[in-house]
């Protein structure tokens, strides 16, 4: 591996041909934006360059707080040339990749497991003794069984249902582990046509939310109600002190004065979540129905189904969640919400998004990304709706589970000991 | 001290966070731990490019490069014995491997243990050499070089 993969593959991120989604991570870099968005077609003119096999070079637009922290993120990592060139989009398939990291895949049988086995040729640091794991996509009630018959060592509880996650856990209280993590669960809008291209509606459905209840009640206190700033506590500008509260009545009087008054004449084309945000959802339903008056039907699919549907086009009210790439404000303001954003055209929030990103006083930069994140919030055209904390259960022959807060797993510092 | 610093570097307390990580050093280098010397080094070199100080962030990192391979270097040569199974772990499947598209986060825990980047995020949020095992910052943190560690042909070639 040499810097010409990591050149080749970020011009590849970059290219507008390639239609890729994360290719505003890279608009640090000189020239980025200009050429993904197609106003120069040269790829040199991105600031991006293979000096020799070992060395690159990386111009910036303006200086970058968090560039070295986004350079872990895996959009920015090497692309094999040779084997993409080779076999195009399938370059990835379990016979063709060519990975650089401390494990390669070693099958993969839809919806039944994945094997991964220590990669021979891996050049970095390898503290663990992990010879090969097993990912396995289980269903229903399938993963605290085999947690309590010993057959899995690591559960993630966010993927069970909310009665589920307490059961395990109190079965197996010595062995949960609540680390923390950089994120919000939000409901995002189509504000680029009615009803939600009105503020009033946007705001109304806020009003009408119960935050706390959903936090500690529906989730059974796994979450935080996210009652103030999108961008989540341990984050560098955080705020307290905006947002809308909880007030139905103010709620019903924007409704009216935006023409639906009780609900009447409401209707939106879609609300879409992913199944695992399923209680939520279910919840959200049933206030703004007996607050607004108005019904919705929430569709839920399968998450990945879910990412590439919202990438294609918004649907009226989605369920999402962002979960910090890198720790700092421009992940949550600029890249996070990026997609969800279209149709607002909030001068205001663009303009200190902007100054932010110039800005090179961090003081002045928190306070700009918390006037935005104000505006944001106040405007209604996010609603933050948890944070959230990871919750797992490790068996005790796990030594070592690194995790960190931006979902970072390490497997190539776990340790099993024998048992 | 470490974990004061880290407190207060995550809320971009730079001055407070730098008070930490001195201390911290000043410790670990009477100690003679290198290991941990070079950590803070690098907590510090990543705190100082934070506040937009890309001097006093090269001077750290100049030390904790040297400190950080050295430590590497001496690391027991005893290897752990080999986990007793695979590490079974329940984890929706990732939608895609393309790094070019991958968005959702049972994809992206799943390609960091694929692919190594240019720098590794470590539990604590520091920012540690990977396939990058040096770097400096210049033009006032416009231009970055990076150098690479060597990869003995072969590697990544094709199986």
């Amino acid at each position: 591996m040499t810097a010409e993969d990591f050149a080749y593959a970020w011009r590849r991120v970059l290219n507008p041909a390639t239609g890729s989604p994360v290719a505003g991570m890279l608009y640090d870099i000189k020239g980025a934006r200009d050429f993904h968005q197609g106003n120069v077609s040269d790829p040199g003119y991105v600031g991006v360059q293979a000096l020799d096999e070992q060395t690159l070079v990386v111009e910036l637009e303006e200086p970058t707080s968090y560039f070295l922290q986004l350079l872990a993120y895996p959009a920015t990592g090497p692309v094999p040339r040779h084997v993409v060139e080779r076999y195009g989009e399938a370059w990835t398939e379990v016979n063709n990749i060519v990975t650089n990291g401390p494990f390669r895949p070693k099958s993969w049988q839809r919806g039944q497991s994945m094997v991964f086995v220590r990669n021979p040729e891996y050049g970095g640091r390898f503290t663990g003794n992990l010879q090969q794991i097993n990912l396995l996509p289980l269903k229903g009630t399938a993963a605290p069984k085999m947690y309590e018959d010993g057959t899995l060592d690591v559960l993630d509880l966010r993927l069970l249902p909310p009665l589920e996650m307490d059961r395990a856990r109190q079965r197996h209280a010595g062995e949960y582990l609540s680390p923390p993590c950089l994120a919000t669960i939000f409901v995002a809008f189509d504000m680029s046509r009615p009803p939600f291209d009105d503020v009033r509606v946007r705001q109304a459905f806020v009003l009408a939310t119960n935050r706390q209840i959903l936090g500690d009640v529906i989730w059974r206190g796994y979450v935080f109600p996210a009652t103030v700033g999108f961008i989540p506590p341990g984050m560098p500008g955080h705020s307290v002190g905006v947002g809308l509260p909880y007030d139905p009545k103010q709620a019903r009087r924007l409704m009216a004065e935006a023409g639906y008054p009780g609900g009447r004449g409401f209707s939106i084309a879609e609300a879409l979540t992913p199944h695992e945000r399923e209680p939520l959802s279910k919840h959200l339903g049933a206030q703004w129905q007996e607050n607004l008056g108005v019904k919705i039907t929430w569709q839920q699919i399968k998450y990945g189904a879910f990412v590439e549907r919202v990438c294609r086009e918004l649907p009226s009210i989605s369920l999402v969640r962002w979960v910090a790439d890198y720790p700092d404000p421009d992940n949550f303001l600029r890249i996070g919400l990026g997609m969800w954003l279209h149709g607002w055209g909030n001068e205001s929030y663009a303009k200190f998004v902007r100054e932010a990103s110039r800005s090179m006083v961090q003081e002045e930069r928190l306070d700009l990304y918390k006037r935005a994140d104000k505006i944001l919030v106040e405007e209604a055209a996010v609603m933050p709706l948890n944070y959230v904390r990871q919750h797992l259960l490790i068996k005790p022959w796990v030594k070592k589970y690194p995790t960190s807060a931006t979902m970072g797993w390490f497997w190539k510092d776990v340790i099993i000991e024998p048992h | 001290m470490n974990q004061a610093g880290d407190r207060a570097r995550g809320l971009y307390a730079h001055q407070e966070a730098i008070d930490y990580y001195q201390r911290s050093l000043a410790l670990m280098k009477e100690q003679g731990a290198h290991q941990q010397a070079a950590r803070a080094l690098m907590k510090l070199g990543l705190t100082y490019h934070s506040a937009f100080d890309f001097k006093q962030a090269h001077q750290a990192y100049e030390e904790g490069f040297v400190l950080w391979q050295r430590a590497g270097e001496l690391e027991p040569a005893v290897s752990l014995p080999a986990a007793p199974h695979a590490l079974r772990v329940f984890w929706d499947e990732p939608q895609t491997l393309l790094p070019t598209i991958v968005l959702d986060v049972y994809s992206i825990v799943v390609m960091s243990q694929l692919f190594s980047m240019l720098v590794e995020l470590s539990p604590e949020m520091d920012v540690v050499p990977d396939v990058a095992q040096t770097w400096e910052v210049s033009e006032g943190g416009r231009k970055y070089v990076f150098h690479l560690r060597a990869t003995h042909a072969g590697a990544m070639a094709l199986r």
